[in-house]
């Protein structure tokens, strides 16, 4: 009787083996398909997007002719709209203000690409008032390196940041 | 003999556990696989085509990085489509070359055009030989240089590959 009451105790060991093995891999399971991994290729983008973005943007030909016959380079147009931010000297043919132009012009190519693309994204110009973000995406948001540059003005230089929020 | 049954049985509920469990890991990790290399493959692709001198901006024989010749990519649009060009059975070695180096993936430039708000695009290169189903793109922001005025624009190279 005591040999068959020490064998059933025996059993429940294993049992409890059992079930504490079982735990422990379904534990580790749930763990690693928690566990989420930001992919080579978005990663590559993301650090990409922020810059190239920027450095395009600064570089293009807007359609703000001001008198001129060549439209006048958008970082001309943020330079004025930081040293001017209460009167610009720059006035486009449409009779819109550097400041108002640029914040026209970066909210249509964001709206063409970045939110089209659905990515979050955080950018500013320092010494103006634009700002553009998606919700949930600020400085303290996990991404990578944010694309910035530094323009040279009467003021100092001024920074602009993008960054793409993971 | 019920005893050892109970062992017996447990024994392999363990073991067919553990197999389920490094089958179910394997699968993850060989999917994790396929994706990190289709990943390298365009982030492969990307660079290969940042860095191909038919489309680069040049001046002056120094090159303007990340900038693209809007001369250069209506040509090698055109050439890329022609039957003339790219497709023609006498260009096989071009075509090998060109096939060789962007691989089974779809290659598109869009202009962003300010005034009307919307993007020009231009097929640079599409090849799907193994009609793969789906596809995982990349979307570079870049800057195009118009040689003719100097003038540029913002432009989007968007790069699609091919996979299962």
């Amino acid at each position: 009787m005591i040999k068959k009451r020490k064998a059933q105790m025996e059993f429940l060991g294993l049992v409890i083996i059992v079930l504490l093995l079982s735990l422990g891999l379904i534990t580790l399971t749930v763990l690693k398909s928690k566990q989420g991994s930001v992919s080579i290729q978005k990663s590559y983008a993301d650090k990409a997007l922020g810059q190239n973005t920027i450095n395009a943007m600064l570089k293009m030909r807007t359609e703000c002719r001001a008198g001129i016959p060549t439209g006048i380079k958008l970082s001309e147009l943020i330079v004025d709209c930081a040293e001017n931010p209460a009167d610009a000297q720059i006035i486009c043919d449409n009779g819109a203000y550097s400041c108002e132009y640029v914040n026209k012009t970066i909210f249509n190519i964001f709206n063409a690409t970045l939110i089209s693309w659905q990515e979050s994204y955080d950018f500013f110009i320092e010494e103006t008032n634009i700002t553009f973000n998606t919700q949930g995406c600020n400085d303290r948001s996990p991404s990578e390196e944010p694309g910035k540059q530094f323009l040279p003005t009467k003021i100092g230089p001024i920074k602009m940041s993008l960054r793409i929020c993971t | 003999m019920m005893e050892s049954l109970g062992v017996v049985f447990v024994f392999f509920m363990l073991l067919s556990l553990a197999l389920i469990f490094y089958g179910a890991f394997q699968k993850d990790k060989i999917t994790e696989l396929r994706g990190e290399k289709t990943d390298l493959d365009i982030v492969s692709l990307s660079q290969t085509i940042t860095s191909l001198p038919e489309l680069k901006c040049s001046e002056q024989n120094s090159i303007d990085e990340n900038c693209y010749d809007l001369l250069n990519i209506q040509i090698l649009s055109h050439y890329m489509n022609d039957s003339d060009g790219f497709l023609s059975p006498n260009n096989v070695r071009t075509r090998v070359f060109y096939t060789q180096l962007f691989k089974n993936s779809n290659i598109t430039i869009n202009v962003y055009d300010e005034k009307n708000n919307n993007f020009t695009t231009y097929p640079v290169y599409y090849n799907n030989d193994d009609n793969k189903s789906s596809t995982r793109n990349n979307l570079l922001p870049i800057t195009i240089k118009d040689s003719r005025n100097g003038e540029f624009y913002f432009g989007i190279l968007n790069l699609a590959i091919f996979t299962d």
